[in-house]
């Protein structure tokens, strides 16, 4: 541990450079590998990767970062728990130093992924760890340490893969929906060795298809205190569970409340609707394949890994971009109307490159400060015999940077360009989260290597683009105002952006929203749909910067 | 006759089939098509359509070998076209005839990274064959390089402007591109020339739906269930475009039937990927002839049975394999089907009792009655001679 202290407080950015290739230079975080299972992968729990949560967790106003390791069958099998999950705590440079005792988590089962917002409504930033195990709930105690809560009101020993913090009964305290995977255990699933499970002829590990997917969770919030599940009562239960990996927040609908989009392995992808608008009593209803964007415009399931959103075709809908298998094209669901989507990947240029590749993290930023959203897809095989002849894939592949060419011709049809990430060589990347590390307006990546490293990825474009960062602050028990709606308004044009910590693949976000705003030099106002139903109306704001707004209390104006 | 069909079913799908399922590939599927020795240059330069073999010096067993290996490749038994293809090449680096099936061999296979090489190893060693390189721009299609496959199938298109299967190529790399009206274009004027009529239907009313005018999808969509009835994809459009008109009862009916072709046609997906590598496995095509039952496709059921026949392990009961047979066609209604069955099983199992048993209950329900009493007879017959049930 003293070793990697020391190469942490050495590590910063290099020096902005001239570009005059990718977009982003990486580097690795020092000292720091992650874990899942043997080299060879005999299991599909070896396969998925570590977790990562990126949160401000002391109160610094720097990105903190979480990875959440996971274990070996060894170890599993020796009663001993998985590698803990380690707290890096930013130092708004884009440099990281590890986290003092307090911040402490203890190693559960065998960690996959994270949740983290204002679980109590206390100000500070809460964390879920997932875990194949028993999920756990630490408390963060006035930003100066985590505390585990024994009651978390969580059961069973499922395999969650991520989760999302939602206000789903307008009560102000956060719901927590939790993604799950599938019923394993290494005694009742064949091992690659065992020759059972073929892919593209090659012996490789069984799953998930043959195997058992196990429903998702939704926890209702009890006052900030536990939580208790509500799956079942709140009809938060589809006809078939899918196998779960990535989850998103979004006012898909725009009625004001917040539902819930959920990425399945191989089976169909839910779109979960908020139904608590037409009535008190919270419920909801499965409506994926209505709104088109449960399945790939042939009607095939896809392997549904990561998801990111935004208004990408600029109509004021949320726009949906899913990575996938290798073999299918990772999916873009454009908005058509209200409720209503279509898959427009390969017209929109995402199609080819994706093709040979298998996507886990996904983001959408504007990460050249041109004033569109682009996308990135952190890529690499789950099969090590990816590499075998035939396969017209490998094991390592390239990470992509989409870049958003606009809304293009007569048609205004929306474009992409493909490009490397980085100069880096290939690797086996699984999750990434899109934040800015050192505040200075350019969203950068951090993203984790299937036992390997966490590469933090900076942005060194060379965008002269303005932009602004909005942190909200709500009163009650939402204090980050996770589900708020914040709309940008110019002359000429608007942004619109919602407030979330879910998305990607086994990631949370920082509750904040970056917006490139390009040669937008004056905004005429921010207006804000906070999740209580207030509405809130800000002039005069100074771009380049990070802006807090707070919610205006009853009757008030915001600030 | 439904229950006794899928109790044989179940009874053949349990027999222990994991050897097959386990049983190790052949090795000639680690091998690449960059490892073949090339000509010299010119070599084939001047070959065509019309040449002949023995004019550039290729030893009459490999011109026979080549005739030969269309048989294996025809019944799917890609391992073996593979093998001889690269002894072949190995002997005669670059053979035209050799490289173009091999080409083939590895489309079928799916590995198109492979196939691309073979065909543009062929394109450059014989540039008279480029017309023979359609699955290239399949190839390339199916890789995602969307560029290369519209260039490719443009190239073809001078050569062959009226050929359908170029034109549909074209199109759908056109539509990858994001040029959804030259797409449609050449839909278009492929239907009105009645060339490539289901394709055409479905990405016209996919092109239609997508761009959120579900009611120009509408007839096509229509038409191409008729066409295609056990199409997936057909019933998908069809579903998703009757409830984006708001036709609810409808939608919930090509639902249910998308479902139930949909989990079929994976089946068989994941079925036709594994029998490409490891052809005349018995425990798949048995499944493959259950899903198609289960469906109700006869064609599937047709092409499919005599494969599963053929494959048919020591351990499985031929007489019961062969009633089976009988059960499914007659259960679908297939009087052609059901004659051929009856004549196979009374051909290949002629002293058992079950055969005869069966074969009374058939010539029976098709009333023909001269051979349901001949079968009675030979009822008897077995009976009496201490043939048991």
């Amino acid at each position: 541990m003293i070793p990697i202290l020391l190469a942490l407080s050495t590590f910063s950015f290099t020096r902005f450079q001239e570009q005059s290739g990718p977009l982003f230079e990486e580097k690795l975080l020092p000292g720091v590998r992650t874990t899942c299972g043997a080299r060879e992968k005999n299991y599909i729990l070896e396969v998925n990767g570590p977790g990562l949560c990126v949160a401000d967790f002391d109160g610094d106003g720097a990105p903190d970062l979480v990875l959440v390791d996971g274990s070996t069958l060894e170890r599993v099998e020796a009663g001993q728990p998985g590698l803990p999950p380690r707290l890096f705590l930013g130092r708004g440079d884009g440099g990281f130093r590890e986290a003092g005792k307090t911040w402490e988590i203890p190693g559960g089962r065998w960690g996959t992924g994270a949740a983290s917002a204002d679980f109590d409504g206390d100000g500070d930033t809460d964390l879920v760890v997932l875990e194949w195990g028993r999920d756990r709930l630490f408390e963060n105690v006035e930003a100066r340490g985590f505390r585990e809560v024994e009651e978390s009101g969580f059961d069973g020993r499922r395999w969650g893969t991520s989760g999302a913090f939602l206000d789903a009964d307008g009560d102000g305290f956060l719901e927590l929906a939790v993604v799950n995977y599938l019923a394993f255990a290494a005694e009742r699933v064949a091992s690659r060795e065992t020759g059972r499970c073929r892919w593209k002829g090659h012996p490789v590990l069984c799953g998930p298809e043959g195997l058992v997917p196990v429903h998702d969770q939704l926890y209702r919030n009890v006052e900030g205190k536990r939580f208790e599940e509500v799956s079942l009562a709140t009809g938060f239960r589809p006809e078939r569970a899918g196998f779960g990996l990535g989850v998103l927040t979004s006012d898909m609908d725009v009625d004001g409340d917040t539902d819930l989009y959920i990425t399945n392995d191989s089976t169909p992808n839910h779109l979960w609707e908020n139904c608590r608008s037409t009535g008190d009593e919270l419920s909801w209803r499965e409506i994926g394949l209505r709104a088109g964007v449960a399945l790939d415009a042939s009607g095939k399931e896809q392997a549904g890994m990561g998801i990111a959103c935004g208004d990408l075709n600029l109509d004021g809908l949320d726009d949906y971009f899913i990575s996938n298998f290798s073999g299918e094209s990772n999916a873009l669901y454009l908005s058509l109307r209200v409720g209503r989507w279509r898959d427009r990947a390969a017209p929109a240029g995402l199609a080819r490159g994706s093709l040979t590749r298998l996507g886990w993290g996904a983001m959408c930023e504007d990460f050249d400060l041109d004033g569109d959203l682009d996308l990135a897809v952190l890529n690499g095989h789950v099969y090590p015999e990816a590499d075998a002849p035939g396969t017209d894939s490998s094991f390592k592949e390239q990470d992509v940077l989409l870049q958003n060419l606009g809304l293009r011709g007569p048609k205004k049809r929306l474009g992409f360009l493909a490009q490397p990430l980085s100069d880096a060589a290939p690797g086996v990347s699984r999750a990434g989260v899109s934040v800015d590390l050192d505040r200075d307006g350019r969203p950068d990546i951090v993203a984790l290597e299937l036992d390997g490293g966490v590469r933090l990825l900076r942005n060194c474009g060379e965008g002269e683009g303005h932009w602004l960062i909005v942190r909200l602050s709500g009163q009650g028990a939402n204090t980050q105002g996770i589900g708020a709606r914040v709309r940008l308004e110019w002359d000429g044009g608007y942004q619109e952006r919602e407030m979330r910590t879910s998305g990607g693949f086994q990631s949370s976000v920082p509750a904040e929203i970056h917006f490139g705003l390009g040669p937008v030099e004056v905004l005429q106002r921010i207006r804000v749909r906070w999740p209580s139903g207030r509405r809130s109306e800000h002039t005069d704001v100074e771009l380049d910067r990070v802006l807090s707004i707070v919610e205006p209390e009853e009757g008030g104006k915001g600030r | 006759m439904k229950g006794v069909v899928v109790a044989i079913v179940c009874a053949l799908l349990s027999l222990p089939n994991r050897a097959q399922e386990r049983s190790e590939l052949p090795a000639i599927l680690g091998r690449l098509p960059t490892e073949l020795p090339r000509a010299e240059a010119g070599r084939w330069s001047d070959y065509g359509a019309a040449s002949d073999l023995a004019l550039y010096g290729v030893k009459r067993e490999i011109a026979e070998e080549l005739v030969r290996v269309r048989e294996d490749y025809l019944a799917k038994r890609y391992p073996r076209v593979l093998e001889i293809l690269f002894a072949a090449l190995e002997t005669e680096p670059d053979l035209p005839e050799a490289l173009s099936m091999l080409g083939l061999t590895y489309f079928r296979l799916r590995r198109y990274g492979d196939a691309a090489e073979v065909y543009e190893r062929l394109i450059e060693a014989t540039p008279k064959l480029l017309y023979r390189t359609l699955a290239l721009g399949h190839c390339y299609y199916s890789l995602g390089f969307y560029e290369r496959a519209r260039d490719h199938y443009l190239k073809l298109y001078a050569l062959r402007p009226e050929d359908g299967a170029v034109q549909r190529g074209l199109a759908l790399a056109r539509l990858r591109l994001g040029e959804e009206a030259d797409a449609l274009r050449i839909f278009e004027g492929l239907l009105k020339r009645g060339a490539e009529v289901s394709e055409s239907h479905y990405w016209i009313g996919r092109i239609y739906f997508d761009g959120g005018e579900s009611a120009k999808a509408f007839p096509h969509a229509e038409k191409l269930i008729t066409l295609e009835p056990f199409d997936n994809r057909a019933w998908y459009l069809w579903m998703q475009v009757l409830y984006d008109l708001g036709r609810e009862e409808d939608g919930r009916a090509a639902e249910d039937r998308w479902r139930e072709i949909d989990r079929a046609t994976q089946d068989l997906r994941k079925i036709d990927a594994s029998l490409a590598l490891q052809p005349g496995r018995f425990d798949l095509l048995s499944r493959k002839v259950e899903l198609h039952r289960e469906l109700g496709n006869l064609e599937g059921v047709r092409e499919a049975l005599p494969l599963m026949l053929a494959a048919r392990p020591e351990e499985v009961d031929e007489v019961s394999l062969r009633i089976f047979a009988l059960d499914v066609l007659a259960a679908l209604g297939d009087p052609q089907g059901m004659r051929w069955a009856s004549r196979e099983l009374e051909a290949n199992c002629p002293n058992d009792l079950r055969t005869w048993q069966r074969l009374e209950l058939h010539y029976g329900s098709v009333r023909q009655r001269i051979d349901q009493i001949r079968a009675g007879r030979r009822v008897q017959e077995l009976r009496e001679s201490g043939e048991r049930e």
